[in-house]
């Protein structure tokens, strides 16, 4: 019995010994050849047993070896397929030509994979070789021509003798046309009676049709019932003489028209099928298409508005929704505004649904539960997000057919609602690039003051604007790439200006102009770094100071002018009261005390004016200044007797102390000096009391102090002691008197000797100002000290 | 007995007034006015006074002009000088044909001190 024999060649395969067409399977060398082929390889029964399968068949249909063994074959193969197939064995098993089938084969995913099918003369021992290949397979190769060759593989074949009036029928023939009698001839009256028995005139018609030489190629209904009624497609072939064999037949009435007609008859239900879905499938891929290209459009669209968006919106989405309203709402607060504003035909419930859509976050198909006739009303929205935060609601809405399934389209509108974000974001990140872009060029191009950027390396202009080639008369091709040493007047400047990136601090320098002209600038210089904080250039900020500097030199001469012109009443002034008092004798109390009052006033107009002139000429660098060697202590006990009248404001005196302390200075003004610091001392100094000036010698430096026993200087003023037209008590309550520039004046003057001063006020009370200059080490200046002490004494 | 005479040159009316003053109360001069350069240089050239305080900033002809003016005029009797100044900035030229410079303002009892000290014999 067949089946015991293949039960033992079971189990000698699983036991993989002796010889046969199993040992191929059982692990011999070329086992794995045939293993991993691509193409199906099954050693099988007549049955329709598989005893053996590569792994091509899992890969093409998804069942195991059991599982596909658990069935017969037949079982798995397409009711339509099962007939031929079996034919088609029976006849290997018979041992006669292989002939390939076309057959579809249950998938494990359930659905039905074509093979093309063949097997081979079976062995000894009653196993057939079977060889298929996935027809998908090879239709994705050359899909027109197999396509072809498929058609033909499933066809039946049919033959007519009009001579002899008989038909023949290939079993797949018979199959489709539903009669008995496969692969044998009949009289052609047999095969109409079948037909009518059938019901299928239509075929008989066809066929005769074909008998009487018109050319065919007739669709005709295959009979089943319902709305997928299957399809034969009946195609009328010349005589190729060659179908069948055969004598020749010739119809002894006429020479004219074939003898024999032949043709394929082709069940094409599933072709239709494929077609239909080919079809959807094409149709919904244009749509696909046509919305990935609408939502390109979309998203680069040059969108300015969320109303442009809309528009562009419109073009490219409206037809797919069919859905007449719709359109962008713009998030307000916690409601939604549409935008562009417009009249509303949105039902209340449908305006609920579409709030609820920014509430939810998420993609809102919603329909009204009952229509009105034939439709009802429907809304699609989804969230629009731009940078992570809900701006709006893209909404379509109106009233669809209830056959229109608008559910589908709901993807659309999230998709489109996707790239209006998109478009949102990208417009909003130009605009920002576009303002800062815009911010800065403008702050660089129209800022009064001129900047160049200069390389680090090799100093050459990088960058410059138009301030700056206005202001040196350059064309700012002229100056990009130079090296920036021909901006300068002085190398000197050029040179310094190499180690200035990092100190911030303007310098005061001239620049040469392209006329070759001076031009005085203040100039600030910025390293500007990279991302690693490497320096790459250094931006140099010119602001021309011409202007601050002619303003300064008329400052100048209207002070020197004011000076002069205040000097001149003040000389007629207090010269008529000195000649007053004077001439005029005794006076009596009370006017003598009006007369010493009005001297004492005019005497203080005329040491601010004093005071305004030398701060103003020491600000500028003007105040000339004669220095020669002199003695500290010799100027403090000089200066302590020309002001002694200062201490008998307060009933007090002035004591000085300390040894020689020989400096180089003007005289006259450490004398003012002096002068400055015992009167705010005397000022401030309790009634009879002592103001001590010492004098000594520290590090390089004569030191001079001058300490009062007075209240000291308020906590809040200290920071403001040196500063000019400044007194610690307000001008109301101010008992003392004085211009508040004399501590100002002080503190200059002692600078312009390269010296400084400070203040200290110590808790046991009073305040104490300290001053220091260089001591004198040179030896000329103590011969020229010397040389004017013997001048002295002689 | 008339003393020595002092020519004023001062564009300022009140200063001439208290230089005037000055010089009359105080130390019997006789003094002469003139209201700018122009006129001082007539009146040097005229009237040959004894000494001339001479103001340093006039308009039209300041006091140096008046006095490079007075020495091409009369080059072998310029009268002493003494220069009357509101400011103190450092005088350029002229500095050996004049006196001594007196600041404005001035004590009345120290500017005839200084007149007293130039016409002393």
């Amino acid at each position: 019995m067949v089946t015991t024999g293949v039960e033992t060649r079971e189990v000698r395969t699983a036991r993989g010994g002796g010889g046969g067409p199993l040992n191929v399977a059982a692990g011999s060398a070329w086992a794995g050849a045939l293993e991993a082929a691509l193409d199906l390889l099954a050693v099988a029964t007549q049955d329709g047993r598989l005893h053996w399968i590569n792994a091509a068949w899992t890969q093409t249909l998804g069942w195991t070896l059991d599982e596909l063994r658990s069935r017969s074959y037949f079982d798995r193969l397409h009711p339509s397929d099962r007939a031929r197939t079996r034919h088609a064995l029976a006849e290997h098993a018979a041992g006669r030509a292989a002939s390939t089938v076309v057959h579809r084969v249950e998938s494990k995913a359930g659905t039905w994979v074509p093979l093309v099918w063949t097997s081979r003369a079976p062995s000894s021992d009653g196993f057939l070789f079977w060889t298929a290949s996935p027809l998908q397979a090879s239709k994705a190769l050359a899909s027109p021509f197999v396509e072809l060759a498929e058609q033909v593989l499933l066809a039946g074949h049919w033959q007519i003798d009009t001579w002899r009036r008989t038909i023949r029928l290939t079993p797949t023939a018979s199959q489709i046309l539903g009669v008995t009698g496969p692969d044998q001839e009949m009289p052609l009256e047999t095969m109409w009676s079948q037909l009518r028995a059938a019901q299928r005139p239509d075929l008989e018609a066809v066929l005769r049709d074909a008998m009487d030489g018109a050319a065919l190629d007739a669709l005709v209904t295959n009979g089943r019932e319902g709305a997928d009624k299957g399809l034969i497609r009946i195609v009328g072939l010349p005589d190729d003489g060659g179908a069948f064999e055969g004598p020749e037949l010739r119809d002894p009435e006429s020479d004219a028209g074939p003898r024999t007609v032949s043709g394929l008859v082709l069940d094409v239900t599933a072709e239709r099928e494929r077609e239909r879905a080919r079809g959807a499938r094409e149709a919904e891929a244009r749509v696909a298409a046509d919305r990935r290209a609408a939502l390109l459009r979309l998203s680069e669209t040059d969108a300015k508005s969320f109303s442009s968006l809309y528009e562009a919106y419109s073009r490219a989405g409206c037809d797919y929704t069919g859905l007449e309203a719709g359109g962008v709402y713009v998030r307000v607060g916690s409601g939604l505004q549409a935008s562009p504003p417009r009249n509303e035909t949105m039902s209340v419930r449908m305006r609920q649904q579409l709030e609820r859509t920014l509430v939810d976050g998420s993609p809102t198909f919603w329909t009204s539960p009952v229509g009105d006739g034939e439709v009802r009303q429907v809304l699609l929205a989804a969230p629009i997000r731009a940078q992570f935060t809900l701006r709006g609601v893209l909404a379509f809405f109106g009233e669809a057919p209830f056959a229109h399934q608008p559910a589908s389209d709901l993807e659309f509108v999230v998709l489109a609602a996707t790239a209006l974000g998109r478009a949102i974001e990208t417009l909003e990140a130009s605009r920002r690039t576009s303002y800062q872009r815009s911010l800065f060029e403008g702050l660089f191009r129209q800022t009064p003051d001129g900047i160049f950027l200069e390389d680090v390396r090799q100093r050459r202009v990088l960058m410059v604007n138009e301030s700056l080639c206005r202001m040196l008369g350059y064309a700012r091709d002229e100056m990009v790439g130079r090296k920036t040493g021909f901006l300068y007047c002085r190398e000197q400047d050029f040179v310094t200006l190499s180690g200035a990136a990092r100190r911030p601090a303007p310098l005061e320098l001239s620049l040469r102009t392209r006329e070759g002209a001076e031009l005085p600038v203040e100039l600030v210089s910025t390293e500007i770094n990279d991302d690693r904080g490497q320096p790459i250039a250094v931006m140099r900020h010119v602001r021309d100071i011409t202007q601050r500097q002619a303003m300064e030199t008329i400052k100048q001469e209207f002070i020197a002018v004011a000076s002069h012109e205040l000097r001149t009443p003040l000389t007629a002034t207090l010269g008529s009261l000195s000649l007053l008092k004077e001439i005029s004798g005794d006076l009596p109390d009370d006017l003598a005390e009006l007369v010493d009052l009005a001297c004492r006033s005019g005497e203080r107009l005329r040491l601010l004016v004093d005071d305004i002139l030398d701060i103003q000429r020491l600000e500028g660098g003007r105040l000339p200044m004669t220095r020669v060697g002199l003695d500290l202590r010799e100027v403090a006990d000089e200066a302590v007797r020309l002001n002694a009248s200062m201490a008998r404001h307060f009933e007090g005196e002035f004591v000085v102390s300390g040894p020689s302390c020989h400096v180089s200075a003007d005289p006259r003004r450490i004398q003012q000096v002096l002068t400055n610091l015992l009167s705010n001392a005397s000022k401030h100094a309790p009634l009879r009391s002592r103001v001590r000036v010492e004098v000594w010698v520290e590090s390089g430096y004569a030191c001079c102090a001058v300490a009062d026993q007075g209240p000291g200087i308020p906590e809040s003023f200290r920071g403001r002691v040196f500063d000019k037209f400044t007194q610690a008590e307000a001008s109301s309550v101010r008992k003392t008197s004085g211009s508040g520039l004399g501590l100002a004046i002080t503190k200059a003057l002692v600078e312009e000797h390269g010296g400084d001063i400070e203040f200290e006020c110590p808790s046991t009370g009073g305040t104490t100002f300290t001053f220091r200059l260089p001591l004198v080490v040179e030896p000329r200046l103590h011969e020229s000290l010397t040389s004017k002490q013997q001048e002295g004494a002689a | 007995m008339t003393g020595p005479r002092v020519l004023i040159i001062d564009d300022d009316e009140d200063v001439r007034a208290i230089v005037r003053l000055s010089l009359v109360q105080l130390g019997k001069f006789q003094v002469l006015e003139a209201k700018d350069g122009h006129e001082g240089v007539r009146r040097c050239v005229e009237d040959r006074p004894d000494l001339v305080l001479l103001d340093l900033m006039m308009p039209d002809m300041d006091g140096l002009d008046c006095l490079d003016e007075i020495h091409a005029r009369i080059p072998d009797a310029v009268p002493p000088v003494l220069l009357l100044s509101a400011r103190a900035p450092p005088i350029e030229r002229n500095l050996d044909r004049i006196h001594s410079v007196v600041r404005k303002p001035f004590d009345p009892v120290k500017l005839v001190e200084v007149v007293r000290e130039v016409l002393k014999p």
